[in-house]
C-alpha cells in the first residue's frame, strides 16, 4: 500500500442514472507510467477528472500521496493535468499563458516560464501567439502548464490525439524524458495503443466504464509475445512432461490452453514427447498475439471493439 | 486568493476584448456627445426631457441647453451614465471575460490545483470592479474631451457633486457586472448572458417590475417602487446631488446585488464539475 502514489477504490461516477465509471480501482506505483487504454466513451477521461480534481465522485474513494477525503484539498497542487486538449488563451503567448498560471500558483522564479518552455521544446516561440500554434506545439504548451507547481503526478488525458507522425514523436519524448528525468509520475489515457505500448509501465483496461483488468508492462508483453500453444483436454497433464524437458517459462491460459513462451524451436519434439506420454493435442503451434487484438479480446470482441 | 486576483488582473490586461471594449466604448461615448450637440440644436429639444423622468425601454441619452440652464459638461456626464450607455460595454465585457477560462478550457488547467474554486470567481469580480473604474474613469474621460470639442466654452458644473455621483455609478456598475458575471457562470453561454445584459441595459424588464409593482402597491402602499431597488433602477434614478438616503439605498441595493451574485457564481463554479 505505501508504495502507491495513487489508489482508487471503487470510484464511481454517474450522470442521472448512467454510470460513466463504475467502481473502478486503480493502483498505480510512485515513478511509474500508467497507461488507461479504452475506447472513446469507455470512460477514460471522467475517471481522469475526478483525479485530477476537476470532477466529484458520485462514489468510492481517492487515495493520493496517502490523503484522502477532505485532505485531497492541501495536496491538490502536486498533481499537475491536461485533460480534454490544452486549455490556452489563444491570444497571448506561450510565456504569457505559463506566467499566468504561475501567478495563480505564487510562483515569482526568475526564468521559471523559460525553463519548462525548453524543457518541451517551445522556447524558440517568442511572442508568437498560442492560437497561432500547430496542434503538436499547443500540446507541448498543455502539458508545460501541467508542469507549472513542479507536480509529483502528471495527469495526460489522450495526449497525442489528432497529433502528425513527428508531433506523436516530441509529445511521446517529453513524457519520457519527464518520468525518467524529473521522476514524475504519469498517468496517460489513450485508445492508441501501439503509441501507449512504448512509454507506459503499467496499464488499467477499461470499458464502458468498468476497470476489466490491471497489469504491469512485462505481464502484457508476456500475453503478446510469441509462444508455443498447445490446445489439449486437461492441460495440466502436461507439466509433468514439460518438467521433464525443461521448460520453466509456462503458462496454463485456461481449461485448453497451455502457453510455453520459451525454447520456440523444439514444437515438434515436445508434440512428440506429449504424445509418447499418451496425451492427444488437438493443436499446436508457434503463435503470437497483436497487442490490440489482446484488447479486443478483453473488452468482448471486435465487434465492440 | 490574492494570487488568483493578480491572475485575473494579468489576463484581463493582455485580452484583446479589454482594450476593443474600451474602445469601443470611448468611440460610442464620442459619437454620443457629438448627437446630443445635434438634439440640442433641434427645436424642439425641450420636449424630450418631460419623459426624462420616466424609466423609459432603450438608450437615450438627453441634455439640456437653454438660457436658464445652461448645459455643463457634468449635465453630459449624468445624461451619459445615467442611460447606461457605460453598463452595456461594461457587461459585455463581463460576459467574455467571466466565461474565457470556461471556453479556452484554461479552468481545467487550473480548476483542480486551487484549495477553492470559489476564490476565481471572487477574482473575476475583483477583476471586473478594476475594469468598472478604469471604465468609469476613461468614459468621463472621454465624455469631458468631446463635451469640450462640440460645446466651446463649455463649464464642468458641479465638480463636487459629480465626483460622489461617479463613485456611487462606479459601485452600481460594478453590481451590475456581478449580477451578469454570475448568470454568465451560471449559464455557460455568451449569448444568452449578452442578451440579457442588453435587456437590463435598455430596460425592458421594466414590464416585468411594472407588473411586480402592482402588486407591491396593493401590499405597501402607493409609494413603492421597486425599480428603486434594483441595480438597474437606481443607475437611472440616481439624481446628480443625491440625499443621504437616495445614497443609502443604492449603496445597500448595489452590495445586497453584489453579495448575492457572489453568493451564487461562488455556489456554481465550486460544485459543478469542470
Amino acid at each position: 500500500m505505501k508504495d502507491y502514489l495513487l489508489t482508487t477504490n471503487d470510484l464511481t461516477k454517474r450522470y442521472g442514472h448512467q454510470k460513466a465509471v463504475d467502481r473502478v480501482s486503480v493502483h498505480i506505483k510512485k515513478g511509474a507510467v500508467y497507461g488507461l487504454i479504452g475506447r472513446n466513451g469507455a470512460g477514460k477521461t471522467t475517471f481522469l477528472r475526478m483525479v485530477a480534481g476537476l470532477a466529484k465522485p458520485t462514489g468510492g474513494e481517492i487515495v493520493l500521496f496517502g490523503c484522502r477525503g477532505k485532505e485531497l484539498e492541501n495536496i491538490r497542487t502536486r498533481v499537475g493535468c491536461l485533460i480534454e486538449g490544452p486549455g490556452l488563451y489563444p491570444g497571448m503567448s506561450a510565456l504569457e499563458n505559463l506566467r499566468t498560471k504561475c501567478i495563480l500558483l505564487g510562483i515569482h522564479k526568475k526564468g521559471y516560464e523559460e525553463e519548462l518552455l525548453s524543457l518541451v521544446g517551445l522556447s524558440h516561440t517568442g511572442r508568437k501567439k498560442a492560437g497561432r500554434f500547430s496542434l503538436g506545439m499547443r500540446q507541448r504548451l498543455g502539458i508545460a502548464l501541467a508542469l507549472v507547481g513542479e507536480p509529483d503526478l502528471l495527469i495526460l488525458d489522450e495526449p497525442v490525439n489528432g497529433l502528425d507522425p513527428q508531433g506523436i514523436v516530441e509529445v511521446r519524448e517529453t513524457i519520457q524524458r519527464l518520468n525518467q528525468e524529473r521522476n514524475i509520475t504519469i498517468l496517460i489515457s489513450s485508445h492508441i495503443l501501439e503509441e501507449l505500448s512504448k512509454i507506459a509501465t503499467d496499464y488499467g483496461i477499461i470499458d464502458h466504464g468498468s476497470l476489466i483488468q490491471e497489469i504491469s508492462r512485462e505481464e502484457l508483453m508476456e500475453r503478446c509475445s510469441e509462444r508455443i500453444e498447445i490446445a489439449m483436454e486437461h492441460p495440466e497433464r502436461a507439466i509433468p512432461v514439460l518438467d521433464r524437458m525443461g521448460f520453466k517459462r509456462y503458462q496454463m491460459a485456461d481449461k485448453e490452453h497451455i502457453y510455453i513462451f520459451e525454447r520456440l524451436e523444439e514444437s515438434a519434439a515436445l508434440n512428440m514427447e506429449l504424445a509418447k506420454a499418451g496425451l492427444p493435442v488437438r493443436s499446436i503451434g508457434v503463435t503470437s498475439e497483436e497487442l490490440e487484438n489482446y484488447f479486443i479480446q478483453l473488452v468482448g470482441g471486435e465487434q465492440n471493439a | 486568493m490574492l494570487s488568483a486576483v493578480k491572475m485575473d488582473l494579468y489576463r484581463m490586461c493582455r485580452t484583446r476584448s479589454f482594450w476593443g471594449v474600451l474602445i469601443a466604448m470611448i468611440l460610442f461615448t464620442v459619437c454620443s456627445v457629438a448627437m446630443t450637440k445635434m438634439d440640442t440644436e433641434l427645436p424642439d429639444t425641450a420636449q424630450t426631457q418631460e419623459a426624462e423622468d420616466e424609466l423609459f425601454i432603450g438608450i437615450g441619452v438627453t441634455v439640456e441647453d437653454t438660457q436658464e440652464n445652461p448645459l455643463t459638461a457634468a449635465d453630459e456626464i449624468y445624461a451619459h451614465f445615467s442611460s447606461k450607455l457605460p453598463c452595456i460595454f461594461i457587461c459585455i465585457f463581463a460576459v467574455i471575460f467571466s466565461v474565457a477560462d470556461f471556453h479556452t478550457g484554461f479552468i481545467k488547467t487550473i480548476g483542480g490545483q486551487v484549495e477553492n474554486r470559489g476564490y476565481l470567481v471572487v477574482s473575476k469580480g475583483a477583476a471586473l470592479a478594476v475594469f468598472t473604474a478604469i471604465a468609469t474613469v476613461l468614459g468621463t474621460a472621454a465624455i469631458l474631451a468631446a463635451s469640450w470639442v462640440c460645446f466651446p466654452g463649455i463649464r464642468l458644473g458641479a465638480g463636487g457633486e459629480l465626483a460622489v455621483y461617479l463613485a456611487v455609478q462606479f459601485l452600481q456598475g460594478t453590481a451590475l457586472a456581478w449580477i451578469i458575471m454570475a448568470f454568465a457562470l451560471l449559464t455557460k453561454s455568451s449569448v444568452v448572458s449578452v442578451s440579457v445584459a442588453v435587456c437590463l441595459c435598455m430596460n425592458i424588464q421594466t414590464l416585468f417590475y411594472g407588473g411586480l409593482n402592482r402588486i407591491a402597491q396593493r401590499l405597501a402602499g402607493d409609494d413603492f417602487d421597486i425599480t428603486k431597488y434594483t441595480v438597474t433602477g437606481n443607475i437611472f434614478y440616481l439624481p446628480m446631488d443625491p440625499a443621504g438616503s437616495d445614497l443609502v439605498r443604492c449603496i445597500l441595493t448595489a452590495a445586497v446585488f453584489m453579495a448575492a451574485a457572489l453568493a451564487a457564481g461562488t455556489a456554481v463554479v465550486r460544485r459543478r464539475d469542470i
